[in-house]
Formats: C-alpha cells, sequence, structure tokens
C-alpha cells in the first residue's frame, strides 16, 4: 500500500513537471492573450479535478447512507476536501486570467457562477465536518450535504445558464492548436495522477484516524475497567 | 382500548402536527411577531443603504425582495425544532409508527405558512418603497413567491433537521442554505422582473417548481435519516 503510494506520488511530480515543460517549452504563445494563456492548461484540468471531486463525495455519501460503511465515510471526506483544494485553485487562476482575457476579474459568466457556488457549497460542507467533530451524526449531516450539494449542480447550471447564456460575453474557445491540445493533455494526465494521490494519501491518513478514534475508545473502555475494579471493595486485599 | 385503534393516516398526521404548532404559534405569536418586525427593520434598511432611488428600484426590487425573502427562511426555519428539543419531544414524536415523513410535511407546511405571512408584508413593504406595482401584468410574483417560498422552506427544513444538535447552527443554516437556494433565487427574481416588464416568465415558474419538486423528494428522504441518526446518534458522540 504504502509503496505503491509512494509510486504514484512520483508519477505525479514527474507528470507535474514535464506538464510544465510541455506547456512553456512545447505550446505556442497564444496570440492575442500572451503568457497569461498558459493558466488555461491547469485552470481546466483543476475545475474538472475538482468537480470528479466533488462527485466522488456524492457517491461515496450516498453509499455510505445507505449502508453505514464507515469507509464510505473516509472517502466521502477525502474527495470533499481534495475537491475544495481545486477548486479553491480554480477560483484563483480564473480571475488572473479573465483579467487579461476579458479585462475583467470576474463576469457573469455562466460557469465562472457554477463554480462559485459549488465552492460555497462544498466550504460549507468542509466548515460543518470540522465543527461537528468525529460523530456518527456529523457524518450523516455531511453525507446529506453532499447530495444535496451535488443534486444542486444541474440545476445552478440550469438557472446561470438560462439567465447569462445569451450574453455574447461567453468565451467560446475557437479551436486550439494540436500543440496545445498536447499540452493540454499532459497537464489533465498530471492534475489528475496529483488529484488521485491525494485522495489516496487523504483516505489513508482518515483510515488512520478511524483506527486510532477505535483504539482510543477500546482503551478508555478498558481503563475504565481496571479503575472499576480497584474501587471495587470486593478485589480490595487487606 | 385506545391501542387498538387505528393510527390515522398520513394526511391527518400532518393535519394534527400542524394544529399544535399553529395553536402553539396563536397563542404566543412569537414566530409571526419577530418575522414580520424583521422584515419591517430589512427593508427599512435597504432604504438607508440607499438602494431606494428610481434608478435602482426597476432593476433591483425583485432581487431585494428575494433577498429578503431568504433572510427571513432562515429566521422562520431555524426555529422548527426549538421547541421539540426541549424535553426531548422529538423522540416522543418519533415513536409514533411513519412519523418523520408526517413530521416533515407538518413542519414544512408551518413554515412555508410563516414564510407566506411574512412575504405579504415584504410585497407591500418592498412595493411601496421602490414604488413597483407587482401585479401591473398578472399575478405571476405571487405565484412565483408561492412556488419559491415552499421550496425556500423544503431545503431550509431539511437543513434544519439535519443541524438541530449542532453547534453554531444559527450560522451554519444560512451559509448552507443560501448557496443551495442561487437556483431559486435567479428564478425567482426573474420571473418577477420578466412579469413586471410583461414578458412571459413560464420558463422561470417551471425552474422553480423543478427545484422544490427535487428538495422535497431528497429533502424527505434525509429528513428521516438525519431524526434516525439525531436518536441513535447522540450516544455514539458521547
Amino acid at each position: 500500500m504504502s509503496d505503491r503510494l509512494s509510486w504514484m506520488a512520483v508519477f505525479a511530480s514527474l507528470a507535474v513537471l514535464s506538464a510544465l515543460g510541455a506547456v512553456f517549452g512545447y505550446a505556442p504563445v497564444e496570440a492575442s492573450m500572451g503568457i497569461v494563456q498558459k493558466i488555461f492548461y491547469f485552470h481546466v484540468s483543476s475545475a474538472l479535478a475538482a468537480y470528479a471531486g466533488f462527485f466522488l463525495c456524492c457517491g461515496a455519501s450516498i453509499y455510505y447512507l445507505l449502508k453505514g460503511d464507515r469507509r464510505a465515510d473516509v472517502v466521502a471526506r477525502a474527495g470533499a476536501e481534495v475537491g475544495v483544494l481545486f477548486c479553491t485553485f480554480v477560483l484563483i487562476s480564473g480571475p488572473l486570467w479573465a483579467r487579461k482575457a476579458w479585462g475583467t476579474w470576474w463576469t457573469g459568466e455562466p460557469r465562472l457562477m457554477l463554480t462559485m457556488v459549488a465552492a460555497l457549497i462544498f466550504y460549507a460542507y468542509v466548515v460543518v465536518r470540522s465543527i461537528g467533530g468525529r460523530t456518527e451524526i456529523t457524518r450523516r449531516i455531511c453525507a446529506a450535504l453532499a447530495i444535496l450539494g451535488v443534486a444542486d449542480i444541474p440545476l445552478v447550471h440550469f438557472a446561470v445558464q438560462k439567465w447569462r447564456g445569451n450574453h455574447p460575453r461567453v468565451l467560446r474557445n475557437g479551436g486550439i492548436s494540436d500543440e496545445m491540445e498536447v499540452a493540454l493533455t499532459i497537464a489533465m494526465l498530471a492534475v489528475f495522477s496529483l488529484f488521485a494521490t491525494l485522495v489516496l494519501l487523504r483516505i489513508r491518513v482518515g483510515m488512520a484516524e478511524e483506527k486510532v478514534e477505535r483504539l482510543h475508545r477500546l482503551a478508555t473502555a478498558r481503563g475504565n475497567d481496571i479503575e472499576d475494579r480497584r474501587r471495587s471493595p470486593l478485589l480490595e486485599t487487606p | 382500548m385506545s391501542l387498538l385503534r387505528r393510527p390515522p393516516g398520513l394526511l391527518r398526521q400532518v393535519a394534527l402536527l400542524l394544529q399544535k404548532d399553529l395553536r402553539v404559534e396563536l397563542r404566543t405569536g412569537e414566530v409571526a411577531a419577530t418575522s414580520l418586525l424583521f422584515s419591517a427593520v430589512l427593508v427599512s434598511l435597504f432604504v438607508f443603504a440607499g438602494f431606494s432611488t428610481r434608478k435602482a428600484a426597476s432593476e433591483g426590487a425583485p432581487g431585494l425582495l428575494w433577498m429578503a425573502s431568504a433572510f427571513v427562511a432562515v429566521l422562520v426555519v431555524t426555529r422548527t425544532f426549538e421547541r421539540e428539543r426541549e424535553d426531548g419531544a422529538v423522540t416522543a414524536l418519533l415513536l409514533i409508527p411513519g412519523a418523520s415523513t408526517a413530521l416533515f410535511f407538518a413542519k414544512l407546511a408551518y413554515n412555508w405558512l410563516m414564510l407566506t405571512l411574512v412575504q405579504a408584508l415584504l410585497l407591500v413593504l418592498v412595493g411601496g418603497v421602490f414604488a413597483v406595482d407587482w401585479f401591473a401584468h398578472d399575478g405571476t410574483v405571487a405565484v412565483a413567491l408561492l412556488l419559491g417560498g415552499f421550496g425556500l422552506c423544503a431545503v431550509g427544513t431539511t437543513l434544519a433537521a439535519l443541524l438541530a444538535a449542532m453547534r453554531l447552527r444559527e450560522v451554519i443554516v444560512p451559509v448552507v442554505l443560501f448557496p443551495l437556494c442561487v437556483p431559486l433565487l435567479i428564478a425567482g427574481a426573474q420571473a418577477c422582473n420578466a412579469s413586471i416588464r410583461g414578458e412571459s416568465s413560464a420558463a422561470w415558474l417551471a425552474t422553480i417548481a423543478l427545484f422544490d419538486l427535487l428538495f422535497v423528494g431528497l429533502g424527505q428522504w434525509l429528513f428521516g435519516l438525519a431524526l434516525e441518526g439525531a436518536g441513535g446518534g447522540e450516544g455514539d458522540s458521547e
């Protein structure tokens, strides 16, 4: 387990390095936006990774609610946290790019708003997790939140699309060059291998936390037991 | 003797539970009084924030109406289980077979009633302050508010049940409720805008109805799970 994960981490690091190489060394500089367009490769891949995390969280949450398997809860938590991480990156890199490409930090573009809402929902998820602590009820609450949140995503998409979709502001990617496509593929591979590594690491930490908690509970129970016996008058030696 | 009597059907259960809540409300008037007062204060804040100038009024009034509705909804739903939590009345209610469904719909109906009451006042106040004639062309605004209020309450009641035992729930409920209700707020405000301008708002109303259906279905399911957890989970958290 540990070895395989280390190899994955090594692979992810190499993939990220080669993606950087491909983006800056191989793909041409975009004519109108210049060097800022390089954000695009990691921005798009990270957005997909963020949604992958949210959907993983939702799937695992449904399984957890139906079967009560704690491992599914650990997976859901890992998906949400890593998803939030990538989503944060998207929300930072997006405005940087938009400033250069559209001349403004933020617009009412549908995908922007959708990502913003998804991020808010899952930030709330992470906050509830940390406030609620490690209790059964918190696990259930968070599973329910993940399901409500992911069910909301298509509706948000539909609403913002209908609201803003007819504005001509929307950037249409008028076909990208072959070199750019190669660079994008490598970046996608890099980001997803990084995503998978982080999720698996988080799952491992989560499992370890579960185990520590179980042992702690066991130790407390046993400690109480010994304490009780000490206090018991029958066991007192004269 | 009474043990052998057939338990009342779902509708009767909902009616009984609703009747109980309404009776308490009629005697104390606390939810209606505070919510109505809050909405009046909120509209006065809009005035002092400078929203009431003519220029902003035509575009912004529906948005403010919906924002105010969302705020009031939070106020109403967070108190859904305050009374039941005292003396462990929730546990008693859950001992009734199949009560979680009835409880969900009764609480939903009660919250909806309260919200509608406040929305009626908001309609008058916001309409007066911003000089908007809500019913210049048709009655869409009322339909949108009723349907939208139902959706807000469906999500809100579910969240109130989920988060009933959580610390800081007064903050967490809006933090989760508002992002989830983004499609509702967009569709609601746009439906009102379209109606004021005399355009068709059927698609927006359909969006609201879709939201309602989705979240009543999910809410009913998760509400049952949450309450089971609230009964069985408390021992776990100790």
